[in-house]
């Protein structure tokens, strides 16, 4: 029995260790960076902190979003999703935040998703970020330290709709 | 404006006046967005609207050309809740007082909502800061 809880034991350290040595994607990296660049990142005594993502191609016809998930902790299912789209700005890829929420899972939703604070949105963008979620729950998770959110490069183009927004009529 | 809400309907012994409301307030909302220089993302605009929305969309429209006044005054964001006594959602950007949080501007409700069991609120939010 005590050779059995070692292996499944070793068995999981080793799936620990691959999973963590993952190397961070550099969208996933450059868009955490604009989620601190714009303060939209918690504030904490924690030196790394917790992301899954997902990209979507197919929900808005011509845009690529980047769906993010902050995780409260490393082994927790609840934290702040963000939606963030991908655009071009002279020739430099553009981060543009455009909505987000923290959410708990829920079994009372049908959804499987409770949004503690709603998103922006119809119930249309709410499915989305809801699937989105519950797709990124089952992707590898990514730790990513303080430090490294804070360095981002100067030519990183990062937007928000918290930004002061003129109308057309008023250029 | 039917692919974001269309999942929303009257509830039982519900005023439908409500819901169409709600759709003017939200057409006037998303005309406002599109007015922007950077426009917030939306629900495409694929399947058929049903005749209420688009007769809804398309009075909206005309009236704004025209010079009409404009229901939601500027305003640009909106959402949805299940919280019946919703005051505001937090931009979650740190910054205190009225510039971290969107308060509400005009809210519409209860509606049956077929994909969630729970009553739901159509919210026209204030931009954060105001």
């Amino acid at each position: 029995m005590k050779k059995i809880t070692l292996a499944i034991s070793l068995l999981f350290c080793l799936g620990a260790t691959v999973y963590s040595q993952e190397q961070t994607p550099q969208r996933l990296l450059h868009a955490a960076q604009c989620l601190e660049a714009k303060k939209f990142l918690p504030s904490s005594e924690a030196t790394k902190l917790t992301f899954g993502y997902s990209l979507d191609e197919k929900s808005y016809p011509g845009d690529r979003v980047i769906y993010l998930v902050q995780y409260e902790a490393p082994a927790h299912s609840n934290g702040l999703v963000f939606a963030i789209f991908l655009t071009e700005h002279d020739g430099h890829q553009a981060f543009n935040i455009q909505n987000n929420a923290s959410f708990v899972l829920s079994k009372d939703e049908p959804s499987g998703v409770s949004f503690v604070n709603p998103p922006l949105g119809g119930t249309w963008t709410q499915e989305h970020l809801a699937a989105a979620i519950k797709e990124i729950e089952k992707q590898p998770r990514f730790a990513l330290s303080v430090k490294d959110l804070s360095a981002a490069d100067p030519s990183l183009v990062c937007e928000a709709y918290t930004d002061p927004q003129p109308k057309k009529s008023e250029k | 404006m039917t692919n974001e809400v269309g999942s929303l309907s009257t509830p039982k012994k519900g005023n439908p006046d409500v819901l169409g409301d709600a759709k003017d307030a939200l057409a006037n909302t998303l005309i406002n967005n599109a007015n922007l220089d950077n426009p917030a993302k939306v629900a495409p605009a694929t399947g058929t609207a049903s005749t209420q929305d688009a007769q809804i969309m398309r009075d909206a429209a005309t009236n704004r050309a025209n010079g009409g006044a404009d229901p939601v005054e500027g305003r640009t964001q909106f959402g949805t809740t299940h919280n019946p006594s919703i005051q505001s959602r937090s931009a979650m950007n740190h910054l205190k007082g009225a510039a971290g949080r969107e308060t509400v501007y005009e809210k519409f409700g209860p509606f049956r909502d077929s994909v969630s069991r729970r009553p739901t609120w159509i919210v026209i939010y204030n931009d954060p800061g105001h």
